[in-house]
């Protein structure tokens, strides 16, 4: 690690906030409910997964904007390694889900419009590395990658804001069902959910940092190798 | 500005009416399109169903009228036009010209469509009105697209794989409330959804404006 404990403190923070976090999630008290009953801990490792990968899609955005304003294709190249951290953490997030959803709903997937949310989030940023992939050309790639990423984030906000607002959910605190309201949940939940959620936040940009400078590593040494 | 995107509007429409052919393919396009969901369905009795269809019909056919717009101009025209105008008018021209295409293909589409399948919508003027405001969001939203995968030489096939997941949120809006309208449900009990596909028309098309410029130059 370049920096020292200054430019790094984050992971570190981290991977104490997980370490935490973790044993709590299985250990700690939780407010036992009808139907959902202890089934409720997924709420720790489910719901984090959505707020990591949107916060690191958010991550990819900030790089394209940045990519597209000084053209640099370092910015370009962290943008596509942050999106496909992004896919892990929406993967695993479908994947706890339907975990969850077979034992409490009866089905893994049933009509429901955060999971239709999901499923969209998932195909735009697929649709966007089949774009990349696509394009040979890195400079035509940067500015058409970049604008559809931008443009399909701010629609990808949009539709998460607004589709359980148009249709009732069936996830815990939606439509009436009991979960994440303010009485429903113990209050020392929410001292476990919300450092797991920095946690897997800051885990996120960790894997993203690295895979970008995986990537860019990669890049510059066959930069030196056609030029030499 | 606006003299020149009105110029633009015009010049875009001469480009598209001087093959009457391939503006005719679009008609054509719809009739077969409700033709086979005709056949398919034969009657729609479900005023869910028909809408849903409806909607899904206009959106294929939007695509296909909008996909050619980076098309019509060859590569010198384009150089051309990239010497003499602002990106900001040449998409916003585009978008116009497509959103009064997509209203054409609306309006062709509906009659069609009522003779074909029958016609459950009630409220008939709230229906177009919705259409209306559905129409420039996806002519808005498939302009862009089509202009980032005109990059790649393959327009018409990633222009559904990005432009689909991405037009969703308006696509279910739309369809949220023109089933209402033609259930004959009061306008007042859900302007609030025509509020948002207004506003998603303004978010779409101010995106268009700022991103363009980095996908004109080439």
């Amino acid at each position: 690690m370049r920096g020292g404990f200054a430019a790094n403190w984050w992971k570190f923070l981290g991977v104490g906030l997980l370490l935490f976090a973790i044993p709590m999630a299985w250990l700690g008290n939780v407010s036992v409910q009808v139907i959902l009953h202890e089934t409720i801990r997924n709420l720790y490792f489910h719901v984090t997964m959505w707020f990591a990968m949107i916060a690191v899609f958010a991550g990819s955005v900030f790089y394209s904007i940045k990519a597209l304003r000084t053209g640099n294709r370092l910015h370009d190249i962290r943008a596509e390694q942050f999106a496909q951290t992004g896919m892990m953490f929406g993967f695993i997030g479908i994947t706890t889900g339907m975990m969850w959803a077979n034992y409490t709903w009866g089905a893994p997937w049933v009509d429901d419009p955060k999971l239709n949310g999901s499923a969209v989030s998932l195909l735009i940023y697929m649709a966007y590395f089949v774009l990349r992939g696509s394009l040979n050309d890195p400079i035509r790639r940067l500015r058409a990658a970049g604008a559809y990423n931008i443009f399909a984030f701010v629609m990808l906000i949009l539709l998460i804001g607004l589709m359980p607002r148009i249709n009732d959910s069936l996830h815990p605190g939606n439509g009436g069902n009991p979960g994440f309201g303010g009485y429903d949940l113990k209050n020392e939940m929410k001292w476990v959910f919300y450092p797991s959620v920095l946690g897997w936040i800051l885990i996120g940009f960790w894997i993203a940092g690295i895979k970008s400078k995986s990537a860019i590593a990669k890049y510059t040494l066959e930069e030196e190798i056609t030029e030499s | 500005m606006v003299s020149r995107i009105l110029y633009l509007i015009k010049y875009e429409a001469l480009l598209e009416f001087r093959n009457k052919a391939l503006t005719g393919s679009l008609f054509v396009y719809v009739i077969s399109t409700v033709f086979v969901c005709y056949r398919s369905f034969r009657s729609v009795e479900n005023a869910e169903t028909w809408n849903a269809l409806f909607w899904i019909v206009v959106l294929f056919s939007s695509t296909n009228a909008v996909l050619r717009s980076f098309q019509r101009e060859n590569k010198n025209q384009a150089l051309y036009l990239y010497q003499t105008l602002k990106p900001g008018e040449v998409i916003l021209s585009k978008i116009a010209f497509n959103y009064i295409l997509t209203l054409a293909l609306i309006g062709g589409t509906l009659p069609v469509f009522a003779l074909l399948l029958g016609n459950p919508v009630r409220d008939i003027w709230t229906f177009v009105l919705i259409a209306f405001l559905a129409a420039g969001a996806f002519s808005a939203t498939l302009t862009l697209v089509s202009a980032m995968a005109g990059k790649t030489g393959n327009a018409a096939g990633l222009t559904p794989v990005l432009g689909f997941p991405v037009i969703l949120p308006v696509l279910m809006v739309a369809i949220k409330a023109a089933g209402k309208a033609a259930a004959g449900e009061a306008f007042t009990a859900y302007w609030d959804l025509a509020v948002v596909l207004a506003a998603f028309n303004a978010v779409i098309v101010i995106l268009s404006f700022l991103l363009f410029p980095y996908l004109w130059r080439d």
